[in-house]
């Protein structure tokens, strides 16, 4: 009888609690109006790349007026993804980020269920489907890509050149799909070889795709995902290759190897989806970070880039910012 | 273009890279289970094997120190894992796939703990090719063989090694009659939970190892999961192999033969879709393990914990 009365008492402060809690919590929601935002990441958010640039993103969010609260979490597991987003958008978050594609059809399914809840995932055009409370914030990395593959073409001197990505999901070829363009746009007999390891972390794969590129030719490395590229740039420095790195500027890894990267500021985009919040704006279904809007573009670029051949690709840049070069943006993957 | 010698050479060099790592992992795996231990944490060993190295490497810029360490903390992290399995006689699935989590986090938070400051990630000194003299002036042999660092050779040593340690010993025997029938060695007066022991030391040695050197061997570097499934590729190795450590090193190669060739495949721009050549080196897994799983013959004794006088 004792240990019965011992389990009601404690069955009973719970319940006690949690009306407690809901009474308190309920209205005040309600009044605040400042945003509360929450990112999850499928992988470690230390990794000096992707999921890297979502979390310092969302940590610059934070001191963003009109910005209240932002919860991150790293290392959602795949089959956990739907109970991350599930979770915050119970708690009452108003924008849930999926920083990666693979948070597209979970959030899909749960912004149907939470209407008042903002959910944006990271490179998901399919948002366009989903309902209005659904929006893709996404890099324009086959911007820069072009602006990479321009450059590797200018810097090859065997005609050949190489590119190394992740997963084959639609950012990455579009990426891949950019740097053959922009190679080509500046040489159009060059050859193109692109590379697809089949995870974000094998830097060790990876530098075997490196290497592989280089024996058959290949002199210039680009790598289209992170941490995974580490390891094409190291096959680029061990052989004396050029590496061209992604996401942020990786130039101090290997100093006489990176010619440039790829940067992307992702905070570019998470900013305009809470200004347009904040204004009770009709969201828009794509946030992009790209070059005519800043928040992407290529690193300065190394001493051994010659003089003219930095000046070409900034020109091209140029032309990109002002419309002048549309990039295509393409998910299949385009000849070689 | 195929026909190119060069580039042949070149790929069966990769071929023996990509395979040592899984090598020196399923042979650790491969005396575990000969001793009746099912040890699932192999993925996790590797990364905590990994992690040591390259700290040890970067506090001393010692390469021997950095492959010291992981061997330290794989002998102890096997006996840890002793205690669970042999010890406690937990089930050995349940508790080797709880063990692995545990050993994938520690690895990612001492790597926080320690370097997580740093704007990137810092090289370390390995090791590097280390051509033989003479041998490696032999046409094409010398491009294959003979041009790898010290630990590939190693690697390649152990396998007639631990064949030999396994069938020529007593010890060997031990092992042997601990995974196929516990009840011998233990009539012999030979303590088969010492015997389990020993061989997971073994084993959490050698996975160790296999991720030192995908750290100071191959990539200088430590990047989070970077083993990136080697650990279980390693465990289907020694089912491959028929627990016999010389098989175990032939499916290693195959495996690494395909994961290289399906890379110089895509670099080449063989006309068939990628997604397919990525698929090449586990559908010749999954092949080889139909072809050879008719005749495979586990040890008896495998996943049983041993209690004596208990039938």
């Amino acid at each position: 009888m004792k240990i019965r009365d011992w389990f009601k008492g404690i069955w009973g402060s719970f319940l006690i609690l949690i009306l407690a809690g809901g009474l308190m919590a309920g209205p005040a929601a309600a009044q605040s109006k400042k945003i509360r935002v929450a990112l999850g990441n499928d992988g470690p958010q230390n990794d000096m790349g992707w999921y890297e640039g979502g979390y310092r993103a969302v940590l610059k969010l934070k001191k963003d007026p009109g910005v209240a609260e932002v919860v991150t979490q790293e290392r959602v597991g795949i089959p956990d993804l739907e109970r991350s987003l599930r979770r915050w958008a119970v708690e009452g978050y108003d924008l849930v980020l999926g920083h990666g594609y693979e948070w597209g059809a979970p959030a899909m399914k749960l912004a149907k269920e939470f209407p008042n809840t903002i959910f944006g995932v990271a490179c998901f055009f399919k948002a366009e489907e989903g309902p209005a409370n659904m929006v893709n914030y996404c890099v324009q990395s086959h911007e820069t890509g072009y602006l990479g593959g321009a450059l590797a073409a200018l810097m090859s001197k065997t005609g050949k050149i190489g590119v190394i990505g992740g997963f084959p999901i639609p950012q990455q070829i579009a990426d891949h799909n950019g740097y053959i363009y922009g190679a080509r746009s500046v040489n159009p007999c060059i050859k193109v070889s692109s590379v697809f390891i089949n995870d974000w972390m094998d830097v060790s794969k990876s530098k075997e795709a490196g290497l592989a590129l280089i024996d058959q030719g290949a002199d210039v490395i680009g790598v289209t995902a992170s941490p995974m590229g580490f390891g094409g740039i190291k096959a680029a420095e061990e052989r004396g290759k050029y590496a061209i790195g992604t996401y942020m500027d990786v130039s101090p890894m290997a100093p006489d190897t990176v010619i440039s990267s790829s940067l992307f500021i992702w905070h570019t985009a998470m900013k305009q989806v809470v200004m347009d919040m904040k204004a009770g704006k009709k969201l828009k279904k794509h946030y992009l970070v790209n070059v005519p809007n800043g928040g992407a573009g290529i690193a300065p670029f190394n001493k051994k880039v010659p003089a003219a051949v930095a000046k070409r690709v900034r020109s091209i840049e140029a032309d990109i910012k002002s419309g002048k070069i549309k990039v295509p943006y393409t998910s299949d993957k385009v000849k070689e | 273009m195929w026909l190119d010698e060069a580039l042949i050479a070149t790929f069966l060099a990769a071929a023996i890279r990509m395979a040592t790592p899984l090598f020196l992992s399923a042979l650790g795996e491969l005396f575990a289970e000969r001793s009746g231990v099912l040890n699932l944490a192999v993925e996790g060993l590797m990364l905590l094997g990994a992690f040591m190295a390259y700290w040890g490497a970067d506090q001393t810029r010692n390469a021997w120190v950095g492959l010291g360490a992981a061997a330290v903390v794989g002998i102890l992290m096997g006996l840890a894992l002793g205690v669970l399995y042999v010890t406690l006689r937990l089930d050995q699935i349940v508790a080797g796939l709880a063990a692995n989590i545990a050993l994938i986090g520690i690895s990612a938070f001492l790597f926080r703990l320690i370097y997580g400051r740093l704007p990137f990630a810092l090289k370390v000194k390995g090791f590097t090719s280390a051509p033989i003299p003479y041998l490696s002036d032999i046409p094409f042999l010398g491009d294959v063989l003979f041009k790898q660092n010290l630990l590939v050779y190693g690697a390649l040593l152990l396998a007639p090694i631990a064949a030999f340690v396994l069938y020529k010993t007593e010890f060997g025997l031990r092992v042997r009659a601990a995974g196929e029938n516990p009840e011998a060695p233990d009539n012999m007066g030979v303590s088969v939970p010492g015997l389990r022991f020993v061989c997971l030391a073994i084993g959490g040695l050698m996975a160790s190892l296999g991720g030192a050197f995908l750290t100071l061997g191959h990539i200088h570097l430590f990047v989070e999961e970077m083993t990136a499934g080697r650990g279980w590729i390693a465990i289907a190795c020694v089912v491959f192999g028929r627990w016999d450590p010389k098989r175990a090193l032939a499916g290693a190669l195959l495996f690494g033969a395909m994961d290289a060739l399906q890379l110089r495949f895509q670099a080449a721009g063989v006309a068939l879709p990628f997604q397919i050549l990525s698929m090449l080196p586990y559908v010749a897994t999954i092949l080889a393990l139909m072809s050879v799983s008719r005749s495979a013959q586990l040890p008896a004794a495998l996943c049983i914990p041993y209690v004596r006088g208990e039938r």
